[in-house]
């Protein structure tokens, strides 16, 4: 093997495929009344919802340092020529920056760094497609390509219990335009690989009918067609909401004919911190390039 | 990490060989670093004011902690290494900087140190010339080691001071005056800040990054001259803290309209009602001040819905000392006297122009507080009182229409006997403008949820309509006089259930009806709205919902509608 995969730890990938795929992640920190934790190492997802439920300030998230890039980028470089790092979306967080900052300071290894315009599972979909690929022997160039093309037809919905912590995190962009109201209703919102923004989807009146909602944008993406699909399923801690919207995905994925492959994971702290506990999400990629 | 006892404590600068010169032409490494840990110093003891000011380009309040940590990270790089030359010292800096930049605003200032360590590559000691290159090779690599670089931030205040520096090196200063005049024309740029970022003006703030450098470069020369005893000068903080906020010129509209303040005196007061209250004000307008007792509350908030934050407040407790004030007003007041009455009318002729005109409005029908509280919530632009036994007229709906600064129109009448008259005036006027076949409240409520105005007006209108197929609405009223209708014999104080101008049911009190209703009507609906009228109350609703335990809706929700002649109005969706 001489390409290496960087990505960060809001790739949110269980870390069964971590190892299985040889995935290098560099983490962010998450602040908690004043300590500072190593997103998903120091603290699982589980804790961490514990732990904000308890904390006198909201959990604050910050980017890792140059320096931390700086050293995954060394060590690597005596095992591999190239790189592709693919990280969490320029348009949210600070984390390429450090990546660019850090790729100027090493030397000996080519690095590819890629916006995924994304979070969670739509990045953690991304790098495994470039682990596949790596692992059909695909060179550089084609590694590289084949991730663009992943974000390029990824669609990623989410919905938030709460848009307090999006508010406050400072992440909320024209979804906006959803707080405040005497009425309740549940924002679903996207997260476009267009651009790597927030951007309000539609507002549903009750949990139930919000999860059908959920259920209908990944339904009406791959039920007629018979491309290959990739589909992510994330959560915090929305208990049985996320269960049934859960057993529902998995049967539209049995019921298609096109091969369709499901990914599920538990959103860390750092992507919890900014969208609160009770989120559910699906990412849904679809192309028969998909390796 | 265990914290060394020297950036605890006021930083004593303990081995000084060299004798204190008031007006140095040169800086040797132990001035430099007397002047590093004088910036450290000024930076901690700055740093959550730092915080507070934070609103670009995320507001998430932690620039002055990203940068502190980050200037502290560049100086522990110094520990254990006893360096004397200004290049030794600069390239460790830098390099503790870059290893441990936390946050974009740490990115940013271990670009700024690692300009000023570049600039010195050669040097053992810093002249005023090369101190000059120094601040401004830092600027250059900052606004290169940034993606997108904007003015107004932390860029354009190193890049000013860097001329303050030169200009001071072309005349020949010492060193001190050199870092006065540096510092100088960075706090005239951070002071124009909000000029350059509309985010900031809106804030009413400096921006926050730029205020960081302030800081360092005021610690640089603190450091410089009072090398064995830093004072820290509180005044730093205070002197740029919020310049004045700009009021609203008069072509701006006001985010929020209505200065808002009431007491509460709370009825179960429980410890954290003052946390409880400030979070659910949170989204109904800025400027929320909450402050009191667990007994009694002080509510101060910008709003555009006084009356929800009344009602709000009603539900907590009994409420007193109201005032709601309209900020408008006042603020087109206060420059009134100026202007010359010959002169008002163009500027109400600037103003409606500048007023902006949306793509698309939206009128409904309806009658209640609570529905029209809900439905301009929702986007509603214009209310037209009105229901079943006050039909409005077509003329009031032209009215309506021409009255509404936008370019396309979306009228939601909300009752079988209005969409007629709305049609009529829907073809009178030079607007486009589309009726919504909507015959309740609750269907407006529904129809409203895909409102969007990116798609043409008559395809929203499908749209919309598509929303309220699978929507029930139940009308629960009392009888008034005796009538024969449907085979029922009703008598005055009867309650009637009304599906579709039909009666479904009859009888004597609330909640049978309402179940027999449920009987004939729920067919496994997963939300179940129930909005009270103006003669009832929230207790007698929450009953009611209660009573519907046995058809185990998924969700059932209670509303104050505020309606009159329909005690409840039931949607099932």
């Amino acid at each position: 093997m001489e390409i290496g995969i960087v990505t960060d730890s809001t790739c949110d990938l269980p870390s069964d495929l971590v190892e299985e795929y040889g995935i290098e992640i560099v983490p962010l920190n998450v602040h908690i009344d004043g300590e500072t934790y190593k997103d998903r190492e120091d603290l699982s997802g589980d804790e961490f919802y514990e732990r904000q439920r308890n904390a006198e300030n909201l959990p604050s998230t910050s980017q890792p340092s140059a320096g931390e890039f700086i050293k995954k980028y060394e060590t690597l470089s005596s095992k591999y020529e190239k790189i592709v790092s693919i990280h969490l979306a320029d348009e949210l967080s600070g984390t390429l920056d450090s990546a660019r900052l850090a790729k100027r300071e090493v030397s000996g290894v080519e690095i590819q760094l890629i916006d995924s315009r994304a979070a969670s599972l739509g990045i953690g979909l991304q790098v495994i497609v470039a682990a596949k690929l790596r692992k059909q022997g695909a060179s550089f160039e084609d590694i590289i390509n084949g991730v663009k093309k992943a974000r390029d037809n990824m669609k990623i919905y989410f919905t938030v219990g709460e848009l307090t912590y999006l508010k406050e995190g400072g992440r909320i962009g024209s979804a906006q335009a959803f707080v405040g109201s005497i009425l309740n209703f549940n924002p679903i919102l996207e997260l476009t690989t267009k651009t790597g923004e927030i951007i309000p989807h539609s507002k549903i009146r009750g949990q139930t009918r919000t999860r059908k909602k959920m259920i209908d944008l990944v339904s009406d993406e791959i039920s007629s067609s018979s491309e290959k699909v990739w589909l992510g399923m994330m959560n915090g801690q929305a208990g049985e909401v996320y269960e049934k919207f859960r057993s529902e995905i998995y049967n539209l994925a049995e019921q298609r004919s096109a091969e369709t492959t499901v990914f599920e994971t538990k959103l860390g702290p750092v992507i919890g911190s900014h969208v609160g506990p009770l989120v559910y999400s699906s990412v849904i990629l679809k192309g028969d390039f998909l390796p | 990490m265990v914290m060394k006892a020297n950036e605890e404590s006021k930083p004593q600068n303990q081995s000084n060989d060299s004798p204190k010169d008031q007006n140095p032409k040169q800086i040797d490494g132990s001035m430099l670093i007397s002047m590093l840990r004088g910036a450290q110093w000024y930076l901690k003891e700055s740093e959550s004011h730092i915080n507070s000011l934070n609103v670009f380009p995320v507001p998430d309040g932690d620039t002055g902690t990203n940068m502190y940590h980050t200037f502290k990270e560049a100086m522990n790089n110094l520990d254990g290494k006893s360096l004397s030359k200004v290049n030794q010292i600069t390239s460790q800096i830098a390099r503790g900087a870059l290893m441990g930049a936390r946050g974009n605003s740490g990115v940013i200032l271990s670009q700024l140190l690692r300009g000023f360590s570049e600039a010195n590559k050669e040097n053992e000691i810093l002249d005023v010339e090369q101190l000059a290159k120094s601040f401004r090779r830092a600027a250059s690599v900052a606004y290169n080691g940034v993606m997108k670089p904007v003015e107004g931030t932390i860029l354009t205040v190193a890049s000013k001071a860097a001329e303050g520096a030169e200009l001071s090196s072309e005349n020949n200063l010492d060193i001190v005056n050199t870092l006065q005049n540096t510092l100088e024309f960075a706090k005239q740029a951070l002071e124009k800040t909000p000029e350059q970022l509309p985010a900031l003006k809106e804030a009413g703030v400096v921006d926050a990054g730029g205020k960081g450098y302030v800081i360092i470069l005021e610690g640089m020369l603190r450091g410089l001259q009072d090398k064995d005893d830093i004072e820290f000068d509180e005044e730093i903080l205070q002197k740029e803290v919020k310049p004045e906020k700009e009021k609203p010129e008069k072509e701006e509209e006001l985010t929020y309209m209505y200065d808002t303040q009431l007491l509460i005196d709370i009825e179960d007061s429980s410890n954290n009602v003052l946390e409880k209250i400030r979070e659910e004000l949170n989204n109904y307008g800025d400027s929320l001040i909450v402050v009191g007792s667990e007994s009694t509350v002080k509510v101060h908030v910008h709003t555009n819905h006084p009356g929800i934050v009344l009602e709000y407040a009603l539900q907590q407790g009994s409420i007193k000392d109201i005032v709601v004030e309209n900020m408008q007003l006042q603020a087109d007041k206060k420059t009134e006297p100026n202007i010359k009455a010959t002169e008002v009318s163009d500027i109400q002729k600037n103003k409606d122009k500048v007023k902006e005109i949306k793509p698309r409005g939206i009128i409904a029908v309806a009658q209640g507080e609570g529905f029209s509280t809900i439905l301009q919530e929702l986007g509603v632009d214009k209310i037209i009182s009105g229901g079943n036994t006050n039909n409005p007229s077509t003329n009031d709906f032209v009215k309506a229409i021409k009255e509404i600064k936008a370019r396309e129109i979306m009228l939601l009448p909300n009752n079988k006997n209005i969409v007629s008259s709305a049609e009529q005036a829907a073809s009178l006027v030079d607007k486009k403008t589309a009726v919504l076949s909507t015959t309740s409240i609750p269907e407006a409520i529904a129809s409203l949820m895909v409102f969007d105005e990116d798609i043409d007006l008559f395809e929203l209108k499908d749209k919309m309509e598509k929303e309220i197929e699978d929507l029930k609405t139940i009308q629960i009223t009392e009888a008034v006089k005796e009538s024969k209708i449907n085979g029922f014999e009703i008598k005055p104080g009867d309650i009637i259930g009304v599906y579709n101008d039909d009666i479904l049911c009859c009888g004597e009190n609330y909640v049978d009806v309402i179940l027999e209703i449920f009987e004939k009507k729920y067919e496994g609906e997963e939300l179940v709205t129930i909005y009270f009228g103006e003669n009832t109350d929230r207790e007698h609703a929450l009953n009611i919902k209660e009573s519907l335990k046995e058809y185990s809706v998924p969700e059932i929700e209670v509303y104050k509608g505020g309606q009159p002649i329909y005690s409840y109005i039931i949607s099932l969706e």
